[in-house]
């Protein structure tokens, strides 16, 4: 089964690295043992669950580590290395699973097993009391089994298939409190959203095999729709098929990542996705799997960002920007602490999907690694908050929790910040460069980049001022989170202050800057900007403030101004944004009023119409029988009825006939 | 051991069972007992003969019958066939651990019943006769009209005489076809030397025939099979029967009767008939595109379980339609593929579904809710099988679908499509993305599905019921594992068959190259490349595992008289 592979050029590391597919499997393993174990009953200690898990996790971070090493020493000379294995080969048709390794997929590992090991020591605080404690760790893996599979694909091929795996995760787990119904219906939203997005990605990925498909049949054709072979493949789809075509598959394909990380208009899932646990939030619905359309869109950067790509990076950058402010908006709106949260990770992944858009790659994966980082201390410590407050998740009902939970309220503030955009936390060198880039490229998502970042600056310092400062409005007691969830935040809260600077190759020269690490395959990538734009940067921290002090003046204690002013003084644009622009409801009717009356009106015609005829024949069949069976009714006087009548019938033919 | 009639055998014993049960003391247990045995051996005898057979092939087994007819007993298996046999076997043997807990009346005559069912299946796979393959087919009628109309629901007699005649009605076309085509072979040959034997009938398909009769002959089997798929608008004895049938009979017959129909187009069909099957391939497509999406919407409003689970049945039946209309090694291999994943999965369902009634006694999905909580065990296995149903990635269902999908893209059987004397331009692709709609459909009803029945609060009428008992959480195990292992090392079954669908593609290679010429030509194409478009490289069939069906016909007498042949006769 084990095939020499043809992406690995040095044969001495490909010794070395030969089983680094094993870094996705661990966790798979933990999930296996969990699943058995329940089932066997042997399993029943709640620390051992949580250690397999975590364990498993750290287990690939150690792999990756270790590959990583091997890695460096080579990478001059093959900036992607990986290994494939045949999945399903049928005549031409060849199928292959592997892993393929490059800077971005490096990056991505790092990011997946850190915030997941994290996570997973805080869901031991967080899930503690819950009766599906074991169930939960067990989908904890299962989710991180596909999502490194997903980041280690070599091909479209298995990038699809655990891109359907960790819909699937994301389905179960917010789905995981299974008797409440509006988890359930959440979790089956998100499922069916991504799938209508999944359905635009396998349609992208049948054409795109379908037109170069003499590329892939060849006697030494590459596997199918591998990364590397990518490029050439895209020219061939180019040169054969024009730029309309090419754009189209593109566009098509570009349909995955707008369900999977929230683009509008397939972004709907997002916000109801926070029924589920709130480390699901952070893990799944921030830091990791929402990011994995981004992912695939740097993987299509061979196809993307090629000279005739042009169309469909517009259109990239475009519903990633309008997605940020469209997100904002809303975000401005919400009093759910996790929906706000929710609604600012949609409007973060919008800038993502625009840096993509706008040709800089490095610095939307940037973003994407900090954005990580810092949302998923964020998600934690309004978790750390719910679970302070006795599952509240009202705003209105929280206020002043600075005192009785200091970490967290440290941690989120730590966290606010670097969303925001200040110097020097680490959101502020991702989001500058990607404003930087439409400064560069487009006037226009410039404004939108600008302005998305002062409302970013509102909603999340009028969420942190609600919530920590001034009187406690609720109910119960609140309290401060045991270790075990603070200690996941304090970490996390290193990378969001210095994972920045660190990286931006201004301050410490002595290690490479992730634009030097994390560069665009192939050679088309436009150059992104390496030196501070002053003009951008003025600007950018001029709005922040504007957000900041208008967020300070609404909701500190001081309450310089009031809400509601607002509120009534823009009411038609207060109605919009709190109705989520009615997305909800457009989907709604469509699902709702429109498909389930043509399904209404199928089921009639099957019964009445399809099986009406079936029925019909049957029944004329029957009638007919019994409507002959009548005439062989044995009288003697009756059969002599029908002979006289007969026989008079024929003599009136006769004579007609005769008398013409 | 080569000398061992193997088919024979695989046949006969679920006979012998069938005659020895009934003499049994009638103590519930020990029929029980014999029965799960006697399944489990015929399971494991196939698995052994199946396996012995990849090193050493079986031969056919000949037994003159009425050679002066040209009718033999000629029972075989290439791998097609093989794989059949083992779902057949498999499913077979789940069926009856099915049956411990949901059958519990007059059960002598029930198994024994089965096991005819069982035999009368095995024989249609591993017929080589076509008379014989007719026998076959139309025996397992019996046995499916009693274990309905006896051990079915409230209105089990009408379900019954519904399938029968429904059945009856397609094997009228079955029947003609197999005559026509016997006499169309005994004129080409002479009436001593013809047959009803697979090799000689697909010899004289292949040879002389009119294209206007081998059309006919394809519509001929195709109607016949076509009710047995189902295919709309044939289905609608399928939610009828589904729902009065027993557990342990719906799994079987959505399980494996449906793919006797599935396994006659792919066999016959489009084995024997290639110019005919390159004429209907639109057609065919076509109406699996319908049976897709049409029964996915009608699925999707259902109120009785079982009924909604019938229509997902027939709706992914579809696929298989749609890949052999693609006429490539990649379709027929994703339309074989599809037969064994939806015997696997809609098993599965059907057992969900039974052991639900069998808790609550209602099919009602509005009266269900709360068993995710309830029954954890019947929740895990009943998700992993809609799981696998809406074809998720590393389950059963999906390399069935995306073999499906890629087939039918890089295919070029038709680019045009003539309905009602108008040329629409509806090429493979396009109504294949309509399939594609499909899959979100397929997803929707699915998981609305477990959300009303499985989600949701525990009523208070449900609260006090059992989870899984051991005997169906081993027919669930025995299920996940197949369909995990299928989904995680899907070319463990494709290469079974792919010899045989490999020769089945050759045949259309030629033609569908040919037809790509033209267009290679058209100006709109200038810097055109060479359009490779969907001939696909064989792998050379060096080793020649099986004696296959299509590479018999080359040796085949018929096929050298051909040439000799000049005049009309």
């Amino acid at each position: 089964m084990i095939e020499p592979n043809s992406l690995v050029g040095n044969s001495v590391q490909f010794e070395t690295l030969s089983n680094v597919w094993m870094v996705a499997i661990y966790p798979l393993i933990a999930f296996a043992i969990i699943m058995f174990g329940r089932w066997q009953g042997f399993l029943k200690t709640k620390p051992v669950t949580a250690a397999i898990v975590v364990l498993s996790t750290l287990m690939s971070f150690l792999h990756t580590l270790g590959v990583f090493n091997v890695y460096k020493e080579i990478i001059g000379i093959t900036p992607t290395i990986g290994e494939t294995f045949h999945w399903l080969h049928v005549g031409a048709l060849h199928m292959d699973v592997g892993w393929m390794l490059d800077p971005t997929g490096f990056m991505m590992l790092f990011v997946v097993t850190v915030v997941s090991a994290l996570i997973q020591v805080y869901t031991y605080g967080y899930m503690e009391e819950d009766p599906n404690f074991h169930r939960f760790y067990a989908y904890l893996a299962l989710f991180n089994f596909s999502m490194l599979a997903l980041v280690l694909a070599p091909n479209l091929v298995q990038m699809y298939m655990f891109w359907e795996m960790v819909g699937v995760s994301s389905y179960l787990l917010i789905g995981f409190w299974v008797s409440r119904p509006s988890a359930a219906s959440a979790a089956v939203k998100a499922f069916l959203m991504n799938r209508v997005g999944d359905f635009g990605l396998l349609v992208g990925l049948l054409s795109f095999t379908f037109l170069t498909w003499a590329f892939w049949s060849g006697d030494a054709a590459p596997g199918l729709l591998s990364f590397p072979a990518l490029g050439k493949a895209s020219e061939y789809l180019m040169l054969h098929h024009g730029t309309a075509i090419f754009s189209i598959v593109g566009l098509l394909i570009f349909l995955g990542p707008v369900a999977k990380s929230a683009q509008l208009p397939l972004h709907t899932w997002l916000p109801d996705a926070m029924e589920g646990p709130t480390p699901i939030s952070a893990l799944i619905h921030a830091a990791t799997m929402v990011a994995a359309g981004v992912f695939l869109i740097a993987r299509m950067y061979p196809m993307y960002n090629m000279p005739g790509g042009e169309m469909i990076m517009t259109v990239i950058a475009w519903v990633g920007g309008l997605t940020a402010v469209v997100a904002a908006t809303i975000a401005l709106t919400q009093f759910d602490i996790k929906k706000a949260l929710a609604y600012s990770t949609m409007s973060q992944l919008g800038y993502m999907v625009m840096a993509m858009g706008l040709g800089a790659y490095a610095a939307g994966l940037f973003h994407l690694m900090t954005h990580a980082f810092f949302k998923a201390m964020l998600f934690l410590a309004s978790g750390s908050v719910i679970h302070g407050c006795h599952h509240e998740q009202d705003m209105r009902r929280m206020g002043g929790l600075h005192k009785t939970m200091p970490i967290t309220a440290w941690v989120y503030l730590i966290g606010t910040i670097a969303i925001t955009g200040v110097l020097p936390f680490s959101g502020f060198w991702s989001k500058d460069e990607i404003v930087a880039a439409a400064f560069s490229h487009q006037t226009l998502l410039y404004y939108i980049a600008v302005g998305t970042a002062g409302l970013t600056a509102f909603y999340m310092f009028r969420t942190y001022f609600m919530t920590f400062t001034g009187q406690y409005r609720g109910h119960h007691e609140a309290h401060e989170s045991p270790l075990v969830m603070t200690l996941p935040l304090i970490l996390l809260a290193i990378p969001s202050i210095g994972i920045g600077w660190l990286l931006s190759g201004f301050f410490v020269t002595d290690f490479p800057s992730f634009a030097t690490l994390i560069t665009a395959p192939a050679s088309f990538h436009h150059h992104a900007a390496h030196h501070i734009n002053w003009t951008v940067l003025g600007t950018s921290m001029v709005v922040v403030m504007g957000g900041f002090a208008a967020a300070f003046a609404m909701y500190s204690p001081m309450r310089l101004l009031d809400p509601a002013l607002f509120v009534n003084g823009a009411k038609p644009l207060y109605t919009l944004f709190s109705n989520k622009w009615y997305w909800d409801e457009f989907y709604s009717f469509i699902a709702r009023q429109v498909y389930l009356t043509v399904a209404q009106v199928s089921a009639w015609f099957d019964k009445a119409v399809i099986d009406g005829l079936v029925g019909l024949s049957a029944f004329s069949v029957n009638m007919s029988a019994s409507g002959l069976r009548q005439l062989q009714n044995g009288r003697v006087q009756s059969y002599l009825l029908v002979f006289v009548l007969g026989l008079l019938l024929l003599s009136a033919y006769t004579a007609v006939q005769w008398l013409n | 051991m080569e000398n061992l009639p193997v088919y024979s055998i695989l046949i006969v014993l679920p006979l012998l069972l069938a005659l020895i049960i009934p003499m049994l003391p009638d103590r519930d247990r020990l029929v029980h007992t014999v029965a799960v045995a006697g399944s489990a051996v015929l399971w494991v005898l196939s698995a052994f003969f199946w396996y012995t057979s990849l090193t050493t092939p079986f031969p056919n087994q000949t037994i003159p019958w009425f050679p002066s007819l040209g009718i033999n007993y000629v029972v075989g298996a290439d791998g097609l066939s093989w794989v059949l046999v083992l779902l057949t076997t498999f499913l077979v043997f789940l069926a009856v651990l099915a049956s411990l807990t949901s059958i519990n009346k007059r059960l002598r005559f029930y198994y024994s019943m089965l096991f005819v069912l069982a035999a009368a299946i095995l024989g249609v796979f591993m017929a080589r006769d076509l008379f014989v393959f007719f026998l076959f087919y139309e025996l397992e009628l019996i046995p499916m009209y009693f274990l309905i109309a006896v051990w079915g629901g409230p209105r089990r007699q009408y379900a019954a005489i519904k399938f029968v005649l429904y059945t009856l009605f397609g094997s009228i076309f079955l029947l003609a076809a197999t005559l026509g085509l016997y006499f169309h072979a005994a004129q080409l040959l002479g009436a001593s030397t013809a047959s009803f034997e697979f090799g000689s009938l697909s010899a004289a398909a292949s040879a002389d025939m009119a294209m206007g009769l081998q059309i006919l002959m394809f519509l001929g089997f195709f109607i016949a099979f076509c009710v047995k798929l189902p295919m709309v608008p044939f289905h609608t004895w399928l939610p009828d029967a589904h729902v009065e049938a027993p557990t342990p009979i719906s799994m079987l017959l959505a399980g494996v009767l449906l793919k006797m129909g599935a396994y006659g187009l792919c066999r016959f069909c489009f084995g024997w008939f290639p110019d005919a099957a390159l004429a209907m391939a639109p057609y065919v497509v076509l109406f699996g595109v319908i049976n897709i999406i049409y029964t996915a919407g009608v699925a999707m409003v259902q109120s009785d379980l079982k009924k909604l689970i019938a229509y997902s049945s027939v709706s992914h039946m579809g696929f298989v339609l749609v890949g052999l209309g693609a006429l490539n090694v990649v379709g027929f291999s994703g339309a074989v593929f599809q037969m064994i994943s939806h015997g696997i999965i809609s098993a599965g369902l059907f057992m969900m579904v039974g052991t639900l009634y069998t808790r609550t006694h209602t099919r009602l999905i509005a009266e269900l809710g709360g068993f995710a909580k309830q029954t954890p065990t019947l929740y895990f296995f009943g998700l992993l099988i809609c799981l696998s149903s809406l074809g998720l990635p590393l389950l059963a269902g999906f390399p069935a679908e995306t073999l499906v999908f890629y087939g039918a893209f890089i295919s070029n059987a038709f680019s045009s499509i003539n309905l009602f004397g108008t040329t629409l331009d509806w090429s493979i692709q396009t109504l294949t993305v309509v399939a594609g709609i499909g899959v979100v459909l397929g997803a929707a009803y699915l998981l609305w599905m477990v959300q009303r029945v499985f989600t949701g609060p525990v009523l208070p009428k449900w609260s006090r019921l059992p989870d899984a008992t051991l005997s169906e959480v081993v027919v669930f195990c025995f299920l996940a594992v197949a369909i995990v292992g299928i989904g995680f090392f899907p070319s463990l079954v494709s290469e079974q068959y792919d010899l045989d669908v490999s020769l089945m593609a050759n045949r259309y290679a030629k033609p569908l190259a040919e037809k790509a010429l033209p267009e290679k030509a058209a100006p709109s194409d200038q810097e055109a490349a060479p359009k490779k478009a969907a001939v696909l490289p064989i792998k050379p069939a060096t080793e020649g595992r099986r004696v296959s069906m299509a590479s018999a016909t080359v040796t085949h007498p018929l096929l050298r008289r051909r040439s000799s042949q000049g005049e009309p006769h």
